[in-house]
């Protein structure tokens, strides 16, 4: 074997080498963490306090996840971003899938639905297009049905989680409103559970507010 | 991108101006080898935080066949070709007081594989010729490892009856290992690693071990210096209400030593 040989083959395993290993453009999956139940004034755009007022038609819950990440590993990264261009965006997995939320009023809110009882059945979701902690975001009245929404989070690619500056975090977040207004004004707190395939669970509380008819 | 760099790469292989010597060196003999090697596998700093988490040093093994062409000036060129088994270990001690909840115990596991990976390797060198009988030789060099083994797991772990309805997540251990990749990972590369090679053998000439064969015993070191396929856990911890307590993470560098010997077919 001569030099010519030798170097002839050390420049062909360095092209295949990078040609296999060049690119790490890569998914990521995430667990959720505790989520956060917020309610905003949508006049202000502000997260309300502990027995704060807000008005029934002016009010909407946010529901903001934070998420654990699970992002793959690549050493080269320098070669990965000269080949990332050509590849696709990598898809997004929820490592748990959800079997079903649930929203109940820890306070009687009217006559059909009196404290500790399901109120999931007189919610409209609204999917991320609305986010009040965001001022360049407009309201959205694009709402879809619970099942749907489920179905979202838990289909690949679909409902991606995204950098949350405000929580310093990446979140999967939605929106939902009550369709009746409360019978009378007066202090008001709700909580969201969440309930995995695998017979987990997730929830949180809001604040304790007031909510005026 | 990806054509650019195939266009470059492909003009220093089809160009012999690109890759001559000068006419400095001529050809030479080419000897080969057999060798087989006991290696040390150095795991225990493999982990970036070792709280509930722990990795283990272990032993391994490689044989394989090497082309050792040494030119008069005395410089090795030696690719060479061969199997490399490691073993790994990994144990997590997770107690279960750390979770906030009243509870004794603690969540214990042990995970154990072993990498088979197919390696090319191409060093070069200098021989020091000590006396008529022998020669030092150092040679380093890089390694392109494919590994042939490998598995992938996704593992939430729970904890039963901490809530009286709802199991409570206490930890999600991802582990990667071998020439497996997750579902997340969507590219459509070969799996592939690079590692640095350096190694000393001092060598016996013919006649002086076996009559007519030369023989080798080296020392060997070897670490990972780049690649999408790398070995690799991770586990998180949970406390109530997924309470996020860390991750932690072994990230194999693929450092061993060995020890070596290698006869001249």
């Amino acid at each position: 074997m001569n030099n010519i040989s030798f170097a002839r083959l050390f420049s062909l395993v360095a092209v295949t080498y990078l040609l296999l290993c060049g690119c790490d453009r890569r998914g990521s999956s995430f667990l959720y963490l505790k989520p956060h139940l917020a309610v905003y004034d949508t006049t202000n755009r502000t997260e309300l306090l502990v027995n704060e007022e807000a008005q029934y038609g002016r009010t909407i819950f946010s529901v903001i996840i934070p998420v654990e990440e699970y992002k793959e590993a690549a050493i080269l990264p320098l070669v990965g971003k000269a080949y990332a261009t050509s590849i696709r965006d990598p898809g997004i997995i929820s490592i748990e899938k959800i079997r079903s939320i649930k929203i109940m009023t820890l306070r009687d809110y009217n006559a059909l639905h009196k404290a500790g009882s399901d109120m999931t059945d007189s919610c409209i979701f609204l999917s991320n297009t609305y986010r009040p902690w965001d001022s360049t975001y407009k309201y959205s009245s694009a709402s879809q049905s619970l099942p749907r929404l489920i179905s979202e989070l838990n289909n690949d690619d679909r409902y991606p989680y995204e950098y949350n500056s405000h929580y310093s975090n990446s979140t999967v977040s939605f929106s939902f409103l009550f369709r009746q207004p409360p019978a009378v004004a007066g202090q008001q707190q709700f909580v969201i559970k969440f309930e995995t395939e695998e017979g987990a669970q997730f929830s949180d509380t809001s604040i304790l507010f007031n909510l005026k008819p | 991108m990806r054509i650019f760099i195939v266009a470059v790469f492909s003009l220093l292989v089809i160009n012999p101006a690109s890759a001559q010597t000068k006419g400095k060196l001529k050809r030479g003999w080419i000897n080969t080898f057999l060798t087989v090697q006991a290696d040390y596998h150095l795991n225990n700093d493999d982990i970036d935080s070792s709280r509930f988490m722990k990795s283990s040093n272990r032993a391994g093994g490689q044989f394989g066949l090497s082309m050792v062409r040494m030119t008069r000036h005395r410089v090795i060129l030696a690719p060479s070709i061969g199997i490399k088994v490691a073993q790994q270990k990994l144990a997590i001690d997770f107690p279960l007081s750390n979770t906030g909840y009243n509870i004794s115990g603690s969540y214990s596991d042990e995970m154990t594989f072993t990498n088979v990976n197919l390696q090319l390797k191409f060093q070069g060198g200098y021989s020091f010729l000590m006396n008529d009988k022998s020669a030092l030789e150092m040679c380093t060099g890089l390694i392109f490892d494919f590994p042939l083994s490998g598995d992938y797991q996704e593992t939430l772990i729970y904890e039963e009856g901490l809530d009286p309805q709802y199991r409570e997540l206490i930890a999600f251990k991802r582990m990667a290992w071998g020439r497996q990749k997750s579902a997340a990972n969507t590219n459509t590369l070969f799996p592939v690693n690079a590692l640095f090679d350096f190694s000393i053998d001092y060598r016996f000439l013919e006649g002086a071990l076996f009559k007519g064969r030369s023989a080798k015993i080296g020392l060997n070191i070897c670490t990972l210096v780049g690649g999408n396929f790398n070995n690799r856990t991770d586990v998180t911890f949970f406390g109530k209400d997924r309470a996020r307590l860390g991750r932690e993470t072994f990230n194999d560098r693929q450092l061993s030593a060995g020890l070596s010997f290698s006869i001249e077919l």
